[in-house]
């Protein structure tokens, strides 16, 4: 695995779920360490219930690590494990997207408003937002018809591309992905391979988990080995 | 705006800092604060029979954020709008508000007509019922002209043009510009609230249940609507709401409250998908 000037490097990554309810815990990741660079796809490989899905969620900080450092490179390094909320949010509207695996939105928002939100987060102007949010709807293979649309009358694999397009369109550099093609036919999910090749060649460091091992391997710059669930990574 | 990467935000201070905010009804005792709260699971005092609305309640809003309030009725969170708003009085404790010259007014201190001044020109609410947002007793435009007048306006065509240019934009059509509210759906309503709250160009906007008891259609253009006028204003809003749906949609972060006490807060994402807190838990859980 390259090391040399990650992007992100995690540390010690550990967390478990307490359910205070059932007075349970339940395992997700203990003591995972990697990194990746610009330019790198790291894909997360695992069981079921090895917590790939806990490590991106992690990084994006819907969950909160129990122990660890998630260190983001920059002026200065931010360690996303422990910032404060307000870091966090100026992080994902900046820097980071993470392709979830059900799409969130507003109800009455049109497939490219939803598109061109992150855009606008970002201080682009409505025309610019908008003319690339219809690029990356274009690339994604959304047929125009359905742009002014809100997804939520779309089929599961056109959702799930809109919720692709929105993650990409503002072109972050540091990339999740949670099987972002498990809801697609071949051609959907070429042209998503397409689009994730090209963020990677244009910079982008990109961490996935992909439920097909043949877009492992023919993806991944680097494999990361989640163990079974319950035990602890290897040092 | 943000700034650069790793500092944004945090160089620009927050719009408005509460510290140690707290409300007893009744005579208080010694003993209130420690009778009481999320390891009580009470908020009326035993001993003395006070009701402890809201105890040290600790909160930054930041310019142009919606920050999130859920918890159940009781948890005291409609408390923190009616302090927020002016409408009542703290026990004890902070409300400090920045001002667009950088000093700090502390709302707490203010006397009577100074906190009417403040509410009629910088704070704006928007409450679950109607009947206490709006005046039934005249029209729309009436409405939005009457908060107008408070906060200073005298001149007729420029209420005017303001109460059309709101209408419009809340997307109540310029033919019910004369119709009294009661005469106006639900939903209708509830966007009237708005444009009158929003006015004279509030810095805060207090939403307080704002789509509860709304068809689901109805208030997803709310919601929408509440979203767009954020984006378009970057007025800063504290919305209180049951509702773990409303909190995800409009909130990036968000305060969790239980019997008069804050027990968790956090990113909206965070305090739904991982949340710490046993009372949390179960309100995420009942809820999906």
């Amino acid at each position: 695995m390259t090391t040399a000037d990650p992007l992100l490097a995690v540390s010690g990554l550990s967390k478990s779920f307490v359910l205070h309810h059932q007075a349970k815990r339940i395992a997700g990741v203990h003591g995972l360490s990697f990194s990746v660079a610009r330019g790198q796809l790291c894909a997360l490989v695992g069981a079921s219930g090895s917590g790939k899905s806990t490590v991106l969620k992690c990084i994006y900080r819907t969950y909160r690590p129990a122990a660890g450092r998630i260190l983001l490179a920059g002026e200065p390094p931010i360690d996303l494990a422990s910032c404060d909320e307000h870091a966090v949010l100026a992080v994902r509207r900046h820097r980071l997207s993470f392709i979830t695996q059900f799409l969130h939105c507003v109800p009455r928002q049109s497939a490219l408003e939803v598109v061109a939100a992150p855009l606008l987060a970002r201080g682009v102007a409505r025309e610019e937002a908008r003319a690339r949010a219809r690029r990356q709807l274009a690339e994604l293979g959304i047929p125009e018809r359905l742009w002014d649309v809100p997804p939520a009358t779309f089929s599961g694999g056109e959702r799930q591309r809109v919720n692709i397009a929105r993650a990409l369109v503002a072109e972050p550099e540091l990339l999740l992905a949670d099987e972002p093609t498990a809801s697609l036919d071949a051609d959907a999910a070429a042209l998503v391979e397409r689009a994730l090749r090209a963020r990677r060649a244009a910079g982008g460091a990109i961490i996935a988990v992909f439920h097909d091992p043949a877009l492992v391997a023919r993806l991944a710059d680097a494999v990361v080995h989640l163990p079974a669930p319950g035990v602890p990574c290897a040092a | 705006m943000t700034s650069g990467w790793g500092t944004p935000m945090l160089a620009e201070p927050p719009l408005l800092s509460v510290r140690g905010l707290t409300r007893i009804h009744g005579p208080g005792c010694p003993r209130c604060l420690d009778s009481t709260g999320d390891a009580a699971g009470r908020n009326d005092c035993p001993h003395c029979r006070s009701v402890v609305a809201i105890a040290g309640v600790d909160f930054d809003l930041w310019p142009g954020e919606i920050l999130g309030i859920i918890g159940e009725s009781g948890s005291g969170k409609s408390t923190v709008v009616r302090l927020l708003h002016l409408d009542d009085r703290p026990t004890q404790g902070s409300i400090r508000l920045r001002g667009g010259d950088g000093g700090c007014l502390e709302l707490t201190e203010l006397d009577g007509a100074a906190r009417r001044r403040l509410r009629d020109t910088r704070l704006g609410i928007v409450y679950q019922s109607p009947h206490l947002g709006l005046n039934f007793a005249i029209s729309a435009g009436g409405n939005i002209a009457e908060r107008l007048l408070t906060a200073g306006e005298r001149r007729f065509a420029a209420m005017r043009e303001r109460a059309l240019a709101l209408l419009a934009r809340t997307e109540i059509p310029r033919s019910r510009l004369d119709h009294r509210p009661a005469q106006f759906s639900g939903g209708m309503q509830q966007r009237l609230q708005i444009a009158r709250a929003l006015a004279p160009g509030p810095e805060l906007l207090l939403l307080d249940e704002v789509t509860t008891g709304l068809d689901v259609s109805v208030q997803a253009r709310i919601l929408d609507l509440i979203m767009e006028l954020q984006h378009e204003l970057g007025v800063a809003m504290v919305a209180v709401t049951h509702d773990l749906g409303v909190a995800r949609l409009l909130a990036q972060r968000t305060i969790v409250m239980r019997c008069g006490r804050i027990v968790e807060h956090g990113l909206t994402d965070q305090i739904l998908e991982d949340p710490q807190h046993p009372y949390t838990q179960q309100l995420v859980m009942s809820a999906l």
